[in-house]
């Protein structure tokens, strides 16, 4: 009997530490800019999904590429997704990893952090460290973060004649706010 | 000895469980990929095939500009420099009020015509939570010639110079390279040449693309005429083109045996025939502007 009564509670404990382990992403902006000399173009996502967990802080963040918006006009969004990011084949953008700096979650307060891990896009995985602010409220975490992405690193090839028109390094801004689970 | 082995079994239990589970399945079955409905986009890259249109239409707020040019016949010779001597041209604009109607106005000299259309994409072509196979769009236009009557003495009514067209393009892209388009038309002239003429003209126009780089597309057009005089007595257009895509311009550059620009000139009064080398170079230029 208190073999069992144990086995309940410790069950118990585990599941309930578990729920409160995993943060989700509620809501989420993603944009990018690529800022060269014949034109500004400007693209954002708000279906970016993700997951932390807390208790060895690592993380996985998951952006489906034919969700971004905007563009100049709707023919450089085809272009995107057909001749660049070649979405169909490549869907998702994924960074996945850990944070390096062993913060108290359970403490409220603004915490500047480097999250490291594998960061895929256009199928090409590069090992990166990620310069993140997150503030920690009770139940809620906000997290946000500027960052480049150098087009070359993931295998993506601008033709000669819009050379001009599309940034080789692309900046992004990221604003998350991830809840218990 | 009982206790032990059972906090034994549920401490492996929970060290097992919590490395079985990596994050992204877990992600998975948390936040699943949603099986949304996808619209098929840029089945054609512009609104223009080579003469005629194409399923696309102009999307919300977007300004298209065109700039067309036919040239005389390539079997001319040096004299007129294959043709590049003569020159067809028709302009126009074509703005979209959404991303499902467009409207658009244009001016050929070819007869002096003045043109204007409204296209209506009735539907998309989707995969997903939907699935439907082909972009639908309807185009209903008409045309007004400014030229001068050549008989003076004859009043001829204002209506003599409309003509009406009224088509419908049933487009697939098949892939990311590969789109077909069938497109029959009716035309309706309210004047015509001679009395062997017919006023009402139908055809049926198919059409497609082909990716081969991502910049050069192949692009191609074939409209036949269904049977009747003007079958008998005027040509198939026929075309072939390559396609040059740079962000905000579509280049596209081809051959023909047409010389007009609008429905009511290349489909039924097309002269050149393409084995006797009836065959004029053309281009268009197709520049887009948003107002965001």
């Amino acid at each position: 009997m208190k073999t069992i009564l144990l086995v309940l509670i410790t069950v118990f404990q585990i599941s309930t530490s578990l729920a409160q382990d995993i943060y989700v992403v509620s809501k989420a902006n993603v944009n990018f800019t690529s800022d060269a000399p014949l034109e500004m173009i400007e693209a954002e996502s708000n279906k970016l999904t993700g997951i932390l967990k807390i208790s060895d802080r690592s993380f996985v963040f998951r952006v489906p590429i034919k969700s971004f918006e905007g563009f100049n006009s709707s023919l450089q969004r085809t272009h995107f997704n057909e001749n660049y990011m070649e979405s169909t084949k490549f869907p998702h953008t994924v960074f996945e990893g850990k944070i390096i700096e062993e913060i108290d979650f359970s403490t409220p307060g603004t915490y500047n952090i480097r999250a490291k891990g594998s960061f895929t896009s256009h199928g090409i995985k590069q090992e990166r460290i990620i310069k993140c602010k997150l503030i920690i409220a009770p139940n809620k975490i906000t997290v946000s973060s500027k960052f480049t992405v150098l087009l070359e690193d993931h295998n993506i090839k601008i033709p000669t004649v819009v050379s001009q028109k599309i940034a080789e390094e692309i900046l992004i801004n990221i604003e998350l706010e991830l809840v218990p689970k | 000895m009982k206790k032990y082995t059972t906090l034994l079994f549920i401490i492996l239990f929970s060290i097992i469980n919590s490395f079985a589970q990596d994050l992204l399945s877990m992600l998975d079955s948390i936040q699943p990929v949603k099986n949304e409905i996808i619209y098929e986009e840029g089945t054609f890259k512009s609104i223009r095939l080579i003469n005629g249109y194409t399923s696309e239409t102009a999307s919300k707020n977007e300004l298209i500009f065109s700039i067309s040019h036919r040239f005389g016949d390539v079997n001319q010779g040096i004299y007129d420099f294959f043709g590049l001597d003569q020159s067809t041209i028709r302009f126009g604009f074509e703005y979209g009020l959404n991303d499902y109607i467009d409207l658009a106005i244009g001016r050929s000299n070819y007869e002096k015509l003045y043109d204007g259309f409204i296209k209506i994409k009735l539907a998309r072509q989707s995969s997903g939570n939907k699935n439907f196979p082909f972009t639908i769009t309807l185009l209903e236009g008409l045309s007004i010639s400014a030229q001068e009557w050549t008989i003076d003495e004859v009043d001829y009514p204002f209506s003599a110079r409309i003509n009406y067209i009224h088509e419908l393009f049933i487009a697939r892209k098949f892939n990311e390279k590969l789109s077909l388009q069938l497109s029959p038309v009716i035309i309706h002239r309210n004047m015509v040449k001679t009395k062997k003429d017919q006023n009402t003209v139908g055809a049926i126009g198919i059409g497609g693309r082909y990716k081969i780089t991502n910049l050069f597309t192949a692009v191609s057009e074939y409209y036949y005429l269904l049977p009747g005089n003007t079958a008998d007595n005027y040509n198939n257009s026929l075309a072939f083109g390559i396609e040059i895509e740079t962000g905000g311009h579509v280049f596209q550059i081809h051959l023909s045996n047409s010389t007009g620009m609008t429905e009511k000139a290349f489909i039924p009064e097309t002269n050149g025939k393409w084995l006797d080398g009836d065959i004029g170079i053309g281009f268009n230029i197709i520049r887009l502007f948003s107002f965001k």
